[in-house]
Parts: structure tokens; C-alpha cells; sequence
């Protein structure tokens, strides 16, 4: 059995008009919460959708719970749970029949879940999905993928129309019932605080590359803000930070790690630091995505941070 | 449990059209029973009541209920598989841990069997009632025209349903299939007419079939039996390698 929940080397899913997936290289652990990150458009529904299997790679390969995309679908299909962007489900079945006609396709689903997760979320079991609100559909969609006993769970922004108090509610369920079952959580989403509080891992997306892939806490504890004040610092490239921003003789850095020996190195070549401070996932998110391209050849910064970011 | 879903989803058109069907057969087999009781020429040609019989049920079952059972196949086949495409529920369902061509054949097989029902409906209220007007049941040997319009409709059944996959929508799919049924039915004419050259057509086939089984016609089509049974198979085949190879 694969110690990886997801695996992909050099995935690459191309359309007529664009590029969504770009040699991605995934590790995604057993047993995790993996944060998916990324903007609109980023690449991440695609990636989903490759995994699943209802899209077919261009290029590249990979694996979920072990087995190879693609050829033994069927066996992902039944060890994986999902729910879509979309959260569009048949307008005219009810919740209740809802599970009925679900419950059928998967051996380890369990109706304590559900009556569990029902109560819980307080979902109406007898209205018509069409005429749900989309919090409520969004409910809908969680119970049956809570309940279909997978053991890996893909969330494709899975807080869509949540109210807080739900939203708690079922981030406290991922943690409790799921992660600590052994299970795997996939989350996709832009909702950077919401993954915060849970992921144990991140991937961060953008133009169908994944510009960085560590855990939470390997992240939060070395990557730092370097503000430093210099003549011709931009005339440098430091093959271990990202300039961010440049205001006068005031540089901004993204460091990965060994802020300090950076910092160290940059009083070396005569400026002045004036601060050396932590970083939120929003900043690095920010900071990463927030170039146009990533990777064209003016924005050599960032190119230099996508080369040298990724934790393998 | 997708079988279930299929049956949910059309069972309101499926029991209308299991009444309509044969109410519109015993309609008309009032009709032409009346209507031949005082036609000197019907009696020439049917001078006993066993010729009645075969009269009404080729014409009856073998035209009428043949027609109307290509339109009620082309209308079931528009709310089947290709139209998850356009109500977005596509996603939902082709995650479920079944291949591709499960849905496929699940979906045909509960489509073709709510026609077959709705077909036997139908032969059997036409039997019902000559059996009532005339007083007289010549064999059971009519019940089997329910087997050629059984066909029909799953042939035209199936191809509506791979236009839905081919559309990805079931208003789109019943257009293309509706333009291809009103060719398919009209080409076979016009070419017999103008250029005195016979093209297999399924309506052809249910009437000749028909009118083998009640005894006027002296050939089974048999040539056309297999042709058209190939043909009712190879629209889910063909619908399966589409949906097979099509990003959701």
C-alpha cells in the first residue's frame, strides 16, 4: 500500500484555450488535512476532476489510495468521497432519498453516520434539494460524503453558503471523526483562514503549478518577512528569498528558511536590516500568487522562489 | 439504486403513456372494427372475423402503435443519461464507483423496458378489446406484436440517447433525434418512390413484422429482425465509448 493518499508526477491537463494543469507533481500523505490553495482559476477543480477521473490527464501520471488514475477508477471511485464546486445534486430528491440512492453504491456506508451528521448539521431531510438553500446544499453534499466510510475525502470548496456556526461545526467534524480515524482530507479552497485552522499540510496552486507543497507548521515556524534598507540590493539575486516588494532603499524578502543567515548575508553586503518577522499562510499565499505570471522571465524573483520553495 | 433514479424521474410520463397508449388502440380498433362492419369492400377482404382480426391488429398495432411508439421512445430518450450534462448532475453521479458503461446500460435497459411494458399495454388492451367487439379470440398469436414494437422503440430509444451524450442536453438531444426520425421515415419513401429502391426503415420493420405474426404477410423479415436488433444495441455501445472518453 502507497504511504501517499494522492500521488501525481508531472500532471498536465491542457484545453483548447488553456493550460489548467502544468506538470504538477503532488505528495499528498496518508491520514492528513491537505490544504489545496489556490485562486480562480488556479487549477485546482481541474486537478480534482483528473484524480476522480472525470477528466483525463494530457500528460503525466499518478495515484490515489495507491491505485493508478485512470486505470482502476472504479477502485478510487469506491475508497473516495467528494464533493464538487458545484454542490449540484438531483433537484427532485430529497435528502432522505438522496442517501437512499447513494447509500446503495458504497459496502462501508453507514446510516449512523447520517443520522448523526443530519441531526447535527440540522439538515431538513423531507424538502426537495432544488429547493434548499445553498447552505443547506452544501450540507447535503457533506453528509454524503461523511458518510459514505471513505477513506479519502476531496472538498472542493466545501464551506460554500455555510453559516459560521456550521462551518465550526464541520471543520470540528473533519478533525475529530475523520483525521483522527486515519483518514484523509483533501480540501480545495481559497478560504485561507478556514484551511488554516485544520491543515496539516498545504499545497499552494497558481497556473496549474504548484508553487509550494510543506506542512503548516514547517511553514508558519520558517518562513519570515526580511525587510531591509540598501543601495543596489535589487541588482542581487539570493537564490533562497523572494523579493516581494521594493520601496526607495526599503526591500521586502519572502525567506523560506535560515532567515537569520540571509539577513546576516544582506548586512554583509551593507544594508541595514530593519526587521525579520513571521509570516501568515494569507501573507505567503499572497505573496506567491500575487505575481501576474510566476514564471515569465522579468519576474525572475518569483521564478526563483517557485525553484526553491517547494519541500519535497 | 441508478435504476430506481431512471424509474423516479420518468415514472409520471411512463404512467401516462401507459394509459394513453392503449386507450388511443382501443380508440381506433372502435373505429376500424365500425368502420369495416359496413364496407362492403372490407368484407371482401376480410370475409371472416378471423380476417378481421389480422386486419385490425397490422393496422391498429402494426401502424398506429407503432408510430406513436417511435414519438414516446424519442421523448423518454431525451430525459436520459445526457441530460445529468446540462442539469450539472453529471459530476455527482459519474463519481459513484461504477464504470462508465453501467450507467449506460443501466439507463438503456430501464428506458427500453418502461416501452416494452407501455408497448404490451398497448397489444394487449387492442387484443382485449377485438376480443370484446367481435366475440371471438382466434389465437393468442397477436400478443407477439408487442416484440417488433418493443424493438422499434428501443432502437429509437437508444439513438435519442446517444444524441443527449453527443449534445450533452436532453432538449438538444431530442432535436437531433427528432430530425433523424423525420428523415429516417421519409428517406425510405422518397427513395422508393423516385428511384424504386428499398431502404430498411424501423417503421417498415414494425409493420412487417406485424403483419407476418397476424398472418397476411407470407415473409418474416428476418434480414430486417437482425439488422434492427444490431442497430438497437449498437446506439449504447456507441453511447458507452462516448461517454467513456468524455471529460465531465
Amino acid at each position: 500500500m502507497s504511504d501517499m493518499a494522492i500521488w501525481t508526477e508531472k500532471l498536465v491537463k491542457t484545453y483548447p484555450d488553456v493550460r489548467a494543469v502544468d506538470g504538477l507533481n503532488l505528495n499528498v500523505p496518508r491520514g492528513v488535512v491537505y490544504g489545496f490553495l489556490g485562486r480562480n482559476g488556479a487549477g485546482k477543480s481541474s486537478t480534482i476532476r483528473i484524480l476522480l477521473g472525470l477528466a483525463r490527464p494530457t500528460e503525466g501520471h499518478g495515484t490515489v489510495l495507491g491505485f493508478p488514475i485512470g486505470r482502476e477508477q472504479v477502485a478510487i471511485l469506491e475508497c473516495t468521497a467528494y464533493v464538487s464546486e458545484s454542490k449540484t445534486l438531483y433537484g427532485n430528491l430529497t435528502p432522505r432519498e438522496l442517501v437512499r440512492f447513494t447509500r446503495g453504491f458504497y459496502p462501508r456506508w453507514s446510516d449512523q453516520a447520517v443520522r448523526k451528521y443530519s441531526q447535527l448539521l440540522e439538515i431538513p431531510m423531507d424538502r426537495h434539494f432544488s429547493k434548499l438553500s445553498q447552505g443547506n446544499r452544501t450540507k447535503v453534499c457533506l453528509l454524503l460524503a461523511l458518510s459514505q466510510g471513505a477513506d479519502l475525502l476531496i472538498l472542493d470548496e466545501p464551506a460554500t453558503g455555510l453559516d459560521p456556526v456550521v462551518l465550526d461545526e464541520f471543520l470540528r467534524i473533519l478533525v475529530q471523526d475523520v483525521v483522527s480515524d486515519g483518514k484523509t482530507v483533501f480540501i480545495s479552497s481559497h478560504q485561507l483562514s478556514d484551511v488554516e485552522q485544520i491543515a496539516d499540510w498545504v499545497g499552494l496552486i497558481d497556473h496549474g503549478r504548484l508553487l509550494l507543497e510543506a506542512r503548516l507548521d514547517d511553514i508558519k515556524s520558517e518562513f519570515r518577512w526580511v525587510t531591509a534598507a540598501g543601495d543596489d540590493l535589487t541588482q542581487t539575486s539570493f537564490p533562497q528569498a523572494m523579493l516581494v516588494a521594493s520601496e526607495g532603499n526599503f526591500h521586502k524578502y519572502l525567506v523560506k528558511s535560515g532567515a537569520e543567515a540571509f539577513a546576516a548575508q544582506l548586512s554583509r553586503q551593507g544594508a541595514t536590516i530593519a526587521e525579520i518577522s513571521p509570516m501568515s499562510l494569507r501573507e505567503i499565499f499572497l505573496a506567491l500568487v500575487r505575481k501576474e505570471d510566476p514564471c515569465t522571465p522579468g519576474n525572475v524573483g518569483a521564478t526563483v522562489a517557485v525553484a526553491s520553495l517547494s519541500i519535497s | 439504486m441508478y435504476a430506481w433514479k431512471c424509474w423516479r424521474d420518468g415514472r409520471g410520463r411512463v404512467i401516462i403513456y401507459l394509459i394513453a397508449l392503449p386507450v388511443i388502440c382501443v380508440f381506433f380498433t372502435y373505429i376500424n372494427i365500425g368502420f369495416n362492419k359496413n364496407q362492403a369492400l372490407a368484407r371482401t377482404f376480410a370475409p371472416d372475423v378471423a380476417h378481421a382480426w389480422a386486419n385490425n391488429c397490422a393496422f391498429v398495432l402494426g401502424s398506429c402503435a407503432s408510430l406513436f411508439t417511435l414519438i414516446w421512445a424519442l421523448f423518454l430518450g431525451a430525459s436520459s443519461l445526457g441530460e445529468e450534462f446540462k442539469e450539472k448532475t453529471a459530476e455527482f453521479l459519474l463519481v459513484r464507483p461504477r464504470p462508465r458503461s453501467y450507467w449506460v446500460w443501466m439507463g438503456w435497459s430501464v428506458g427500453v423496458g418502461e416501452i416494452s411494458v407501455t408497448v404490451f399495454a398497448a397489444v394487449a388492451a387492442t387484443f382485449g378489446a377485438l376480443a370484446c367487439f367481435t366475440g371471438h379470440v382466434p389465437s393468442w398469436r397477436p400478443l407477439a406484436i408487442a416484440l417488433p414494437l418493443a424493438l422499434g422503440g428501443a432502437v429509437i430509444y437508444g439513438m435519442t440517447c446517444f444524441m443527449t451524450i453527443v449534445a450533452r442536453s436532453g432538449r438538444e438531444g431530442l432535436s437531433y433525434g427528432l430530425g433523424i426520425l423525420v428523415i429516417h421515415l421519409v428517406l425510405p419513401i422518397a427513395v422508393s418512390y423516385y428511384w424504386k429502391v428499398d431502404v430498411p426503415s424501423v417503421l417498415g420493420f414494425m409493420i412487417g413484422a406485424s403483419k407476418w405474426i397476424v398472418g397476411i404477410a407470407r415473409d418474416f423479415p428476418l434480414g430486417s429482425l437482425v439488422l434492427w436488433t444490431a442497430v438497437a444495441l449498437v446506439f449504447p455501445f456507441a453511447s458507452q465509448l462516448l461517454l467513456q472518453r468524455a471529460d465531465v
